[in-house]
């Protein structure tokens, strides 16, 4: 990845450069394209001239006012004369036009041409006190001023032709100027048209190119979760049988974490690149990559479930085999989750959640590689696992669970010294729920705190309950979940004490021989804390966890409970009853009381108060109680207790 | 308040000339003739107008240059517009004559989106034949660039006496 980076940065700058370069190119010949038409308009717009009009026009008032005297020579009455007057106002109102503004200047540009005009001007300005005042009387005076304005007349004409002929050859060549433009303009477009054309591929280019960085993964390149939908679905419209095969590294976690990140990404590319050219082009599959160390490979053309096992079994296989990275070498595994389709699902939502299930499956079944098809068994087990956890927290929530009471008694007094509780949950849909799993739950969905503080909460209430109906009060032993060490165990349970006006020593913990242990590795000081504030502490189910004796040493507990699977062996087993005696010497070698669990008959008892055992619990004494029964109960275990004690003295 | 007044009076004073009555004797010399489509006439065909009938019209100034000068000139007269409401124009058309018989036509509506004016008076003095007089038909060559193009110039008519409504 730290060596793409720059690669990639260097590529999107060049394409920027190019880019802009296009877009500059695409800019200039518009604009150079604009600039030369507006030059040829107004090139043709100069040229073509009004002062041809302009001096046709003078050409033309001269004539008239000389027709116009002609006429007042022949009949001259006052209408010809007014004529008169009118014809030369107007024939003086051409010449200012010509010799000024516009048409002006360009007349200005042949030679001669304004003397000639300010003559002819000057030469009419002349006869204004004729034409005004003498024609009047003299009508015959016009042949004068005709004769005067002769000369005028040849000169004007010969200009107006002139000014004709050259504004044509202007314009003409004006013309050819604006062709020679039009062809540069042709140039010019052929640009804009190029540059256009090359913004279009770009622009589809970036496209084509952005889809693909949507569709793939960055770090592999190879398809990523998107495309792997928009796969699935098409797939699914097919309507013919295909897999999905959804795979989850095992222990890449550890590589990231050890090695480092570099070494992670490499490592994925690695997956990738084992996976791709040992499945996709072997078997026409398509490996996705979807995300952290989670992978899958779609199937195609399933023939039977033959061709799955194959694709997954080579996919296991191409993890068996060590991935060198650097100078690393990293072993990794893979669990794989696969569904077929439409077995197990008709749209790309539950065939990937299914997969995923399956995946979870394979993953809980082994801890380096395995494969699991989904069933539809694992999809209830999971569904019964979420409704459990929504019913959980409503159930603490209204009360529903409730607590039952397992006496414990005394082996050589057969009183019953305290109870042990146990937590039952009846669920509406799955009736009685273990409390493993109601544990279990409560553990994973972070209910175990407020579980555990109900349950040590429900107990004193409990108690003080009994006390309240003339019961004498029994310690009760509360089972701690995992996750409660990390609380301050014995300001909860004391609280709770103090709330009920119960005195301390009434509420025991049992932690299992695992939560002993993680307790002594997290919270060091939990235990003797518990001791100081009288809260004595029993390991339960002792001889099914992972302790070692050496533990058993170092753990400040009270009690030691041996697991019902020893106990219910001692009868016939002499390996069993051997083992049996000698924990009970153990713990009390140790300063512990030792407590048997799942005693079921009279033998049993007899045989572990020979052992002297402290104490028993089990069905031979009581099964585990609702509350209401648990006096009646023991005061029957008492005089049961007396009664076989009398019948003994007799 | 003066002007409101000096408003509102005009605007009474055009909506009774527009209710078709007959129009007065012109007192001056008729510089302007209009015939065709209009409501308002003297004879019942034509509409003589002199000056001073021109100049009690709404009028607007143009400063600007032409292409027939060399600097900026001051240009007065009534709204064509305002000539044509006098008259009570109907048509749709409009026909222009010069004294030399040049003359442009066009439509009503370009007339109304430019405002031209009758220029009698240019700096302050009356025109004459020989200036272009009696009337100059001005485009705002200022206030729109557009109108500074061949076909805008070939429309300021000049000498203007005559005009049709059609």
């Amino acid at each position: 990845m730290g060596q793409r980076l720059p690669y990639m940065g260097k590529k999107v700058s060049r394409k920027r450069v190019l880019l802009i370069a296009i877009v500059l190119i695409f800019f200039i010949s518009a604009a150079m394209s604009l600039f030369q038409l507006r030059q040829s308009i107004a090139l043709l717009d100069e040229n073509y001239g009004t002062s041809v009009f302009s001096m046709f026009q003078l050409k033309l008032e001269l004539r008239r006012f000389n027709d116009a005297l002609a006429l007042y020579q022949v009949a001259p009455d006052n209408a010809h004369l007014e004529d008169v007057k009118t014809r030369y106002d107007l024939l003086w109102s051409r010449f200012p036009v010509l010799l000024e503004g516009v048409d002006g200047e360009r007349i200005a540009k042949f030679e001669h041409a304004k003397e000639t005009l300010n003559q002819a001007f000057n030469t009419v300005k002349s006869l204004e006190q004729d034409v005004f005042k003498k024609l009047a009387s003299e009508p015959e005076y016009s042949l004068q001023i005709q004769q005067a304005l002769k000369p005028q007349i040849a000169q004007i004409d010969a200009l107006a032709l002139q000014n004709y002929y050259q504004t044509n050859i202007l314009f003409n060549r004006s013309e050819s100027q604006v062709i020679d433009l039009q062809q540069q303009l042709i140039l010019l477009m052929c640009g804009l048209i190029l540059s256009g054309s090359l913004l279009l591929v770009m622009i589809i280019r970036e496209n084509r190119l952005n889809r693909h960085q949507a569709e793939h993964d960055s770090l592999t390149g190879i398809p990523n979760r998107a495309f792997l939908q928009n796969e699935i679905s098409r797939y699914c419209r097919k309507k013919q049988p295909f897999a999905l095969h959804l795979i989850d590294l095992n222990g890449f976690k550890d590589v990231n974490d050890t090695l480092g990140h570099h070494v992670g990404d490499a490592l994925l590319q690695a997956v990738s690149n084992r996976l791709s050219n040992g499945i996709d082009k072997r078997y026409g599959c398509l490996t996705c990559r979807l995300g952290g160390d989670e992978f899958a490979i779609l199937q195609p053309r399933l023939i039977n479930n033959d061709s799955l096992r194959i694709i997954t079994g080579k996919a296991i296989q191409l993890f068996e085999k060590r991935f060198q990275i650097d100078q690393h070498t990293c072993f990794i595994g893979a669990s794989i989750g696969s569904v077929i389709y439409p077995e197990h699902g008709i749209d790309v939502g539950s065939l990937l959640t299914r997969a995923d299930i399956a995946m979870y499956k394979a993953k809980e079944q082994a801890a380096h590689s395995s494969q699991m098809l989904f069933d539809f068994d694992m999809d209830a087990q999971i569904h019964r696992r979420q409704q459990l956890q929504k019913d959980l927290r409503i159930a603490l929530e209204r009360s529903k669970l409730h607590l039952v009471y397992q006496p414990i008694v005394s082996l050589q007094t057969q009183q019953v010294v305290s109870l042990e509780t146990l937590l039952r949950w009846d669920h509406e849909t799955y009736g009685a729920i273990p409390p493993l799993e109601i544990i279990s739950i409560a553990e994973k969905y972070s209910l175990a705190n407020t579980l555990g503080c109900w349950i040590i909460d429900e107990a004193c209430r409990q108690i003080d309950e009994w006390r309240n109906e003339g019961f004498q009060p029994l310690p009760v032993a509360v089972n701690i979940s995992p996750s409660m060490h990390q609380l301050d165990l014995a300001a909860i349970i004391n609280q709770s004490l103090k709330q009920h006006n119960l005195p301390q020593g009434l509420i025991r913990i049992e932690v299992t021989e695992d939560t002993g242990m993680q307790i002594l590795k997290e919270t060091q000081d939990l235990l003797p804390g518990l001791a100081r504030h009288n809260i004595s502490v029993a390991l339960d189910d002792f001889g099914t966890g992972l302790s070692s004796l050496s533990h058993l040493q170092q753990l400040p507990i009270q009690t030691l409970k041996i697991d019902r699977s020893f106990i219910s062996k001692i009868s016939e087993d002499q390996v069993s009853r051997r083992l049996v005696h000698n924990i009970i010497g153990i713990g009390h070698d140790l300063g512990m009381k030792v407590v048997a669990e799942g005693i079921e008959n009279e033998a049993e008892a007899r045989l572990l108060a020979t052992y002297q055992c402290d104490y028993g619990q089990g069905y031979l004494f009581s099964k585990p109680l609702a509350p209401r029964l648990i006096p009646a109960c023991c005061r029957e275990i008492a005089m049961t207790a007396n009664d076989s004690a009398v019948t003994e003295t007799c | 308040m003066t002007k409101w007044t000096l408003a509102l009076l005009a605007c009474w004073a055009v909506s009774l000339s527009v209710a078709g009555a007959p129009l007065p004797q012109p007192t001056g010399p008729v510089i302007l003739s209009i015939s065709g489509k209009i409501e308002n006439t003297q004879d019942g065909q034509t509409a003589a107008l002199d000056l001073s009938l021109l100049q009690s019209l709404q009028s607007d100034t143009f400063r600007l240059k032409t292409r027939w000068s060399d600097s900026i000139h001051n240009y007065h007269g009534p709204l064509l517009s305002a000539v044509l409401r006098y008259v009570g124009a109907q048509g749709d058309h409009i026909r222009l004559t010069a004294l030399n018989d040049y003359s442009v036509e066009f439509e009503r509506q370009y007339m109304d989106s430019y405002e031209p004016i009758l220029a009698w008076r240019e700096d302050g003095e009356q025109l004459s034949v020989r200036e272009k007089g009696p009337l100059w038909l001005m485009l705002p060559l200022d206030k729109y660039h557009e109108l500074n193009s061949e076909i805008n110039t070939g429309r300021m008519i000049w000498q203007l006496s005559k005009i049709e409504i059609y």
